[in-house]
């Protein structure tokens, strides 16, 4: 058993080094990928979302929703709105969806008509919830720096909070 | 691997969920301030919630020569004997520590009750058996596990949540909006294989063993569950799956249950820019067997799909259906007759399955397990701002008995409507279902939000429904207004309503509710008044919650 782990672990190691699956992955490995629990999350684009795809490298922001949260469908395109302006300067985004099955099919029609660009990745299993927002708040925000640590977490939504997070977020590029 | 650079983080857990049925009164939980990193992730909760229950609104006690009663009525799920004058404390103490990508969580979870309800001596056997199994102090260990996650494998002992497909065979997950928290008690592992992910688990169902409003406790139910699951993906074409589960009881020195699931699903989740698809197929078998009775075996089929077509500003939904005889599985699996018969009514809520209903979410839903139909969506964006939508949906469902079948149609349609300041969600509709059980509902739930001035924002909420089943008609709902000052304060006065005679006494509540941010990272929140009895849903689950009348104050600490 342990030997077939060690090889699972030995071919997927090798298959992560040369198979990127993520349309958003940054082209090398980041310095600081093990400093946080990692997960990796089917997109609605049928992408994969790896969390230590990003951590180390971009300031991260993970904006748990769902489509029964009508606060969240507010703050949503504000966040987009920010992801456009500041990706290219290292800003990742990503919406995570904690529908049930009972509403999983609404997820990628309800971000298609918000006009959504960033990352919208399904959590099936709860696992991002379990690690992240495990009081399954919606919305629930969580921000990480470039060295991998998270310096914020809000949840729920009011307006204007967009323009709060908006500042840190450029004040963490800027870093 | 591990070793590679350990970093700084502080995770907190946060308060109760926040849905759309009760976003009104406290959908803003504290913001959580930045702190300077350590080395380790460490945090500490506390939420403490007292109440003083002066009337529930349901019935009093009925003895057996209680003049309300002179015909002994039978207790049905609606009843509560007791409710009057009597205070609980419920506390959750959680706590987590991390470092690097391992992580390890506890939760506590305590709940006592003072000059709690007892039985008349008069009463009669129901009520005296009702009462005896309810309002037992709690001290459980609710949550507890250690996780290793990294780019190849995630490893979790202790408890999990873990959900198979769309939740037909396997959905073991928290809804908390319900108070339900089912997690599994095991091992649970996940490695991927570059575009190859193979899942295990295996442990027992570990349930909210405590339900705040009615003092019943329930028992985890010692229920072995295994299961797996691999899926494959070509690219982001095309993925294909298949898993299975297998649950087995033979605690009981009766009957022995063993419940197999077995499912596949095929995703093409983007293979053109215009359009998705999801299918699932699902079986289930169940076997009885009990001494010196012939082996009882069922068998259930399901199968699930739904497409997304995007046409400019356009986005069609289609959701299809067919279930053939899908069981209620709940905990304790010898309580598991042939087509659920035996199970505790409230027990029923910390189901093993969560089955799509194709419906509308926020339904109200009793019946999904002999049922065929399906429903399409279509949202117009007619600009950012402006996106109405309209769903039609047809059913035909003999979940009941086939002599008894029903037909079902549904339209209903709203949309999303913002401008400067502000912005409303909303939908209305109707639901009609005619055969074995006639009902007909109308519904009207709407969001709408307004900044005033500086910080102070406006919220006016409203879900209401007036039904008719069975020649009884009945309205219920909320109405809610809110203002709040942007984290700091909040102040609801909210009005509820259930007109459905003759479970209630009362049918009309008003509340005052409050919520102060007194630090960063603590809150406290207050309600004096009267909520509903009534249906509750969220995620698929529906839960029958008492009435309340009395004070209630939340305290939520984080460190």
């Amino acid at each position: 058993m342990m030997r077939w782990l060690s090889l699972a672990l030995v071919a997927s190691t090798a298959c992560a080094q040369t198979q990127k699956t993520d349309d958003t992955a940054t082209p090398e490995k980041p310095a600081a990928a093990s400093t946080l629990p990692d997960f990796a999350l089917e997109t609605v684009d049928g992408d994969t979302f790896r969390l230590s795809d990003h951590v180390g490298r971009d300031v991260i922001v993970m904006s748990f929703w769902a489509t029964w949260c009508g606060p969240c469908k507010v703050e949503l395109p504000h966040l987009d709105e920010l992801y456009q302006a500041e990706k290219s300067k290292g800003l990742m985004i990503v919406a995570i969806s904690m529908d049930e099955p009972t509403t999983m099919a609404e997820v990628a029609p309800t971000a298609q008509r918000m006009g959504l660009t960033m990352p919208v990745a399904l959590d099936t299993d709860q696992r991002a919830v379990a690690l992240y927002n495990r009081s399954r708040n919606a919305p629930m925000t969580v921000v990480i720096d470039r060295q991998g640590r998270i310096v914020h977490q809000a949840a729920g939504y009011n307006p204007g909070d967009e323009v709060a997070l908006a500042a840190q977020v450029r004040g963490l590029l800027a870093q | 691997m591990i070793s590679a650079a350990f970093g700084l983080a502080l995770t907190l857990m946060s308060a109760e969920v926040t849905t759309a049925t009760t976003a009104v009164a406290f959908s803003t939980p504290a913001p959580i301030a930045y702190e300077a990193p350590s080395l380790w992730r460490k945090s500490f909760l506390l939420l403490s919630t007292g109440r003083y229950q002066y009337d529930n609104g349901d019935r009093t006690a009925i003895t057996q020569d209680d003049p309300n009663n002179p015909g002994q009525e039978i207790l049905n799920e609606r009843y509560d004997p007791t409710g009057e004058d009597f205070y609980d404390l419920t506390t959750t103490i959680g706590g987590e520590i991390g470092y690097g990508p391992m992580q390890l969580a506890l939760r506590f979870d305590t709940a006592l009750y003072f000059h709690e309800p007892i039985a008349s001596p008069n009463a009669n056997r129901l009520i005296r058996e009702n009462l005896n199994q309810r309002y037992d102090n709690v001290y459980n260990l609710d949550y507890i596990s250690a996780s290793y996650s990294d780019r190849d494998v995630d490893l979790t002992l202790g408890d999990f949540y873990v959900t198979l497909g769309r939740g037909i065979i396997l959905a073991v997950r928290k809804v908390g909006d319900v108070g339900v928290d089912n997690k599994l008690r095991g091992a649970n592992g996940k490695v991927r294989l570059g575009d190859l992910t193979l899942n295990a688990f295996g442990g027992e169902m570990n349930i909210k063993n405590f339900e705040q409003g009615t003092g019943y406790n329930f028992d985890n139910g010692h229920d072995l569950v295994v299961g797996g699951r691999a899926e494959y993906g070509f690219g982001k074409f095309l993925k294909v799956g298949g898993h299975g589960v297998l649950m087995r009881n033979d605690e009981d020195l009766i009957r022995d249950v063993e419940i197999r699931g077995y499912g596949a699903t095929f995703e093409l989740p983007r293979p053109v820019s215009w359009g998705s698809l999801y299918a699932e197929v699902a079986g289930i078998e169940r076997e009885i067997v009990e001494p010196n009775q012939p082996r009882s075996d069922e068998d259930s089929f399901a199968a699930y799909a739904s497409a997304n077509i995007f046409a400019g500003p356009l986005t069609f939904l289609i959701e299809g259906k067919h279930y053939d005889n899908l069981p209620l599985i709940v905990p304790d699996l010898f309580q598991q007759g042939i087509g659920g018969t035996n199970v505790d009514a409230r027990q029923a809520i910390n189901q093993y399955t969560a089955p799509p209903t194709a419906e509308r979410p926020l339904l109200i839903l009793l019946t999904n397990q002999t049922v065929t139909g399906g429903r399409v969506r279509m949202d117009y964006r007619i600009s950012p701002e402006i996106v109405p939508f309209i769903a039609v949906g047809r059913y035909h469902d003999e979940s009941i008995s086939e002599a008894a079948a029903t037909d079902a149609t549904a339209v209903y349609g709203g949309g999303t409507f913002r401008w400067e300041g502000g912005q409303i969600t909303g939908n209305t509709g109707y639901r009609g279902q005619f055969g074995g059980l006639d009902r007909v509902d109308i519904h009207l739930y709407f969001d709408a939000e307004q900044h005033l001035f500086g910080d102070y924002a406006a919220e006016l909420y409203v879900n209401a429904l007036k039904a008719r089943q069975d020649n009884e008609d009945w309205v219920e709902g909320r109405v809610a207004m809110s203002l709040k000052a942007g984290r700091d304060w909040a102040a609801t006065v909210a009005y509820e309503f259930y007109t459905r005679t003759p479970d209630l006494y009362r049918q009309h509540y008003v509340s005052v509710a409050g919520q102060w941010q007194f630090a960063p990272r603590g809150l406290v929140r207050a309600l004096v008044g009267g909520e509903r009895a009534g249906l509750k849903c969220s995620g698929g689950v529906c839960r029958f919650f008492p009435g309340f009348e009395g004070g209630r104050v939340e305290l939520d600490l984080r460190f």
